[in-house]
């Protein structure tokens, strides 16, 4: 199985662990990491080795929540010629997309794209949706 | 002699704390990366320059070849160490402001803050900083106290 790795500041990836399973249920293969700023990057990069490391042969998903942080700097490294893609600006509907569809993925680079059209998709402005909706309809 | 607006200490160089507190802060025409690993590494520049946004120009030196030419007084600058600060104000730069924002544990440091840990280099460092008559400031975040290294050292 594809492994879900997902690295965030703070603890918010446990948070969002958590609620996914809330959710969907437990699920295998899904990791939390989390740093704080009393981490080294280091310290990071060594936890992040260590939970992508089980998912050398079946490739690993790794969710990032901000371009350009440290978790997803440690990430790209990673990322480098190894069966690993890096997704940033993690939230749960992409959780649960990656989660709900890794085991119908063609391959680990499709479910990359599903989960990132999944995050996008998942950002609407309803206020801005429903009042387009009124001026179609009139 | 060049001065520029900020010039930061911080061991991650360009992460969430720059792109998310300091950059809308200090809103530079220009952030210039001075290490010695960055300046040789495509990659992690590639990445740097999707991570900052499009209006900010983006540059890296290494700290022995720094081009005091190319900066404009709205400047910042991003080193990892006090070491490298030291060469760019040997170099001839002025920050108006010279910031600490993150010195991370390693073995040998002693912890001051969570984000501020220093060995007996690191203070040689800052004392030969604060001879050349620069304010050195720790503060991770624009929303921190800024508390001076003079005091906590």
């Amino acid at each position: 199985m594809i492994g879900v790795v997902v690295i965030t500041h703070g603890n918010l990836s446990e948070h969002l662990v958590a609620t996914a399973s809330m959710i969907m249920g437990d699920s295998e293969n899904v990791i939390p990491i989390t740093f704080s700023s009393r981490d080294s990057l280091e310290e990071l990069r060594e936890k992040a080795k260590e939970a992508v490391s089980k998912y050398e042969e079946e490739g690993c998903l790794i969710l990032t929540d901000l371009m350009g942080g440290s978790a997803n700097n440690i990430s790209v490294e990673l990322m480098n010629g190894k069966n690993i893609e890096v997704v940033t600006g993690v939230n749960l509907p992409m959780l649960l997309e990656a989660v709900g569809y890794r085991e119908f993925a063609d391959s680990l680079k499709e479910l990359a794209t599903r989960v990132q059209a999944s995050g996008i998709k998942s950002i609407i402005n309803l206020k801005e949706f429903f009042e387009k909706r009124v001026v179609k309809k009139t | 002699m060049i001065t520029v607006k900020f010039l930061r200490i911080d061991d991650r160089l360009i992460h969430g704390q720059v792109i998310v507190g300091w950059l809308p802060s200090i809103k530079p025409d220009k952030l210039i990366v001075v290490n010695e690993k960055v300046n040789g590494d495509f990659m992690r520049q590639e990445l740097m320059g999707i991570s900052v946004p499009p209006d900010i120009e983006l540059e890296f030196y290494s700290p022995e070849d720094i081009d005091v030419e190319s900066m404009t007084e709205d400047t910042f600058i991003l080193v990892a160490s006090p070491e490298d600060a030291l060469s760019c104000l040997k170099a001839g730069i002025k920050p108006d402001v010279l910031n600490v924002g993150g010195m991370h544990s390693k073995e040998g440091k002693h912890e001051i803050f969570e984000a501020l840990h220093v060995d007996s280099i690191d203070k040689k460092y800052f004392e030969e900083i604060s001879g050349l008559g620069f304010n050195s400031v720790f503060q991770p975040t624009p929303l921190n106290a800024p508390v001076q290294m003079g005091d906590i050292l």
